[in-house]
């Protein structure tokens, strides 16, 4: 099994995030870039496998700017065996990104491509299923268990409500959800080792048509009103009566 | 040209989400219904009596042919051309539908979206709502996967909507596999439906359980949620989690107790009637965001408050 690891930087999600005043920008409170948790998730499965021996190569793949280079040795430090840049100058759109996975997974034999059920910021969740559809590879998505039997995978994935249970024939394309494992933490000899190795670029292929929409600006959320502090339980729970939602 | 609405599905069975995904549909025009899935007649059928569609299309499963998500997308990515809009209610089967028909197709679905504006704009959360992105579709069909909550249910009407059937276009392309769904077979109304949900966060680690916040919910008959801080700290299931990579809720009251209020829980539940917080910490973030909020120890508060509820309902006071 030779698995292609999707990953992308984000804005650390703990920070709060600001429209600008014109709403033509977001405003990040930090500059520093983490790598996306749900990515954290595929890679760490990815790595399991290979040192379980039923994978042979894990290759970590970024499409986006030269900056993302940190995360792709952050990528190598986990343990990838290889970090690829597809650079782009702008944020891509996700059939950008889909296509750039697919297009690699094919030119260098991958048979299985793990990726994070969703980006933390844009929060679009789809790059998964439109790589697999690109493919024409079966897909398991939100995936918190993975089986492995006679070269099949077995999973488990979170759906409202419980959990869903599908058989996928290899190549595929999982996006790996919360509780499939627990990340490990980077160590500082791997991150000095990572130093000498390069990042590959991969040039990103002309997409065939435009994308289906653009970004135009940003607007606030919609805010709740002022709330009230009560200073009792029984307060409280006057409070609720008298709105009528108990 | 017309809208096609994909109808939604939890745990193999119809959801009431496809009829917000049907009054979004109604904002562009004429609206079509596609039931996919082994459960298509059930999903036809529970759509039937929803107002405002002209067809619905029920995509009739083949003995020899899965209805898998993947030979789905591919039957709707072949109808696509005659739809100006493809939309869904946001759920773990229509995105996967619709994100793999963006695959096939080469255009991107639209996820998170929260108001359908003119000249073919809408508006999407990004960043666990801290934002809303305005987006301009330039190609069609556009597909859009809405905030179920972001829409109210169509109305319902006495003429049913005629049911076509629809053969599945054949398929080569090897397909997952559904082994079966397990559901949550718990005593308490599930987070989608309840019209109360009492949620717990990382308050209640010291008491090793969330046996305060399950006795409160049981008093108020309520669902039971968790942030994800509570899953990660093994007190709470992770099909309880609420928030950016949880469960989307829009109760009449949300009571939250012993959780700051991060942005990614707070996602989940910004569209709630009515939000109730008890937190022993002034500074947490939940009491700007509260409608009502107490400053209190949970430990004492949940259990006075049970009391309350338990002995009004008796008609005691």
């Amino acid at each position: 099994m030779k698995i292609l690891v999707g990953v992308k930087e984000v804005g650390d999600p703990a920070i709060p995030v600001h429209v600008g005043s014109a709403g033509e920008t977001l405003e990040y409170a930090t500059e520093a870039g983490v790598i996306n948790p749900f990515d954290e998730i595929a890679l760490e499965e990815a790595i399991l496998l290979k040192e379980r021996k039923l994978a042979s190569e894990v290759v970590a793949i970024a499409v986006g700017p030269e900056a993302w280079q940190g995360t792709l040795r952050t990528a190598l430090a986990l343990g990838a065996d290889r970090a690829v840049l597809v650079p782009v100058e702008k944020p891509a759109n996700p059939v950008t990104v889909a296509r750039a996975l697919a297009n690699y997974a094919r030119s260098s034999n991958c048979n299985l491509i793990l990726l994070g059920r969703q980006g933390v910021d844009m929060d679009h969740g789809v790059t998964a299923a439109m790589t697999a559809g690109i493919l024409g590879w079966p897909q398991a998505t939100c995936v918190s268990q993975i089986a492995w039997q006679d070269g099949c995978a077995l999973v488990t994935r979170e759906v409202e409500g419980g959990q869903e249970r599908l058989k996928l024939p290899l190549p595929a394309v999982i996006s790996c959800d919360l509780g499939l494992n627990t990340p490990r933490h980077v160590s500082l000899p791997n991150i000095m080792k990572t130093r000498s190795k390069a990042i590959e670029h991969c040039p990103l292929e002309a997409d065939p048509s435009p994308p289906a929409w653009q970004i135009i600006g940003y607007l606030a959320p919609p805010q709740r009103p002022l709330g009230q502090r009560v200073s009792s339980v029984d307060a409280l729970f006057d409070h609720l009566v008298r709105a009528g939602v108990l | 040209m017309k809208t096609l609405v994909l109808a939604s599905d939890q745990l193999g069975l119809p959801s009431e989400r496809t009829a917000r995904a049907i009054t979004a549909a109604q904002q562009l025009g004429r609206t079509d219904l596609l039931a996919a899935g082994h459960n298509s007649r059930e999903k036809a059928l529970a759509a039937h009596y929803f107002a405002g569609v002209e067809t619905i299309w029920r995509l009739v499963p083949k003995p020899t042919l899965p209805a898998s998500i993947e030979s789905i997308a591919l039957h709707i990515a072949r109808l696509a051309p005659q739809y100006r809009w493809i939309i869904a209610a946001q759920d773990r089967f229509t995105l996967d539908v619709m994100a793999r028909v963006g695959g096939l197709l080469g255009l991107a679905p639209l996820t998170q979206v929260h108001a359908i504006l003119p000249n073919d704009q809408v508006s999407r959360m990004i960043h666990a709502g801290q934002a809303l992105a305005k987006v301009q579709l330039k190609q069609f069909p556009a597909l859009l996967s809405i905030r179920p909550t972001a829409f109210p249910p169509a109305a319902i009407t006495a003429n049913p909507t005629p049911i076509v059937d629809m053969e599945y276009n054949e398929t080569t392309q090897p397909t997952s596999d559904h082994l079966g769904y397990h559901s949550l077979t718990h005593q308490r109304p599930d987070l989608a439906d309840a019209k109360i949900v009492v949620a717990g966060g990382l308050g209640l680690e010291t008491a090793g359980s969330f046996q305060a916040v399950e006795e409160l919910a049981d008093h108020l008959g309520a669902a039971v949620g968790a942030t994800r801080g509570a899953v990660d700290a093994g007190l709470a299931a992770s099909e309880l989690q609420i928030g950016q990579t949880g469960r989307i809720i829009a109760p009449k009251l949300y009571v939250g107790m012993g959780l700051s209020g991060a942005i990614q829980h707070v996602a989940g539940i910004k569209d709630s009637e009515m939000i109730a917080a008890i937190n022993h910490d002034p500074a947490a973030p939940i009491h700007a965001i509260a409608d009502v909020s107490l400053v209190a120890d949970l430990f004492d508060a949940a259990p006075r408050l049970g009391h309350l509820i338990a002995t009004r309902s008796k008609g005691i006071c």
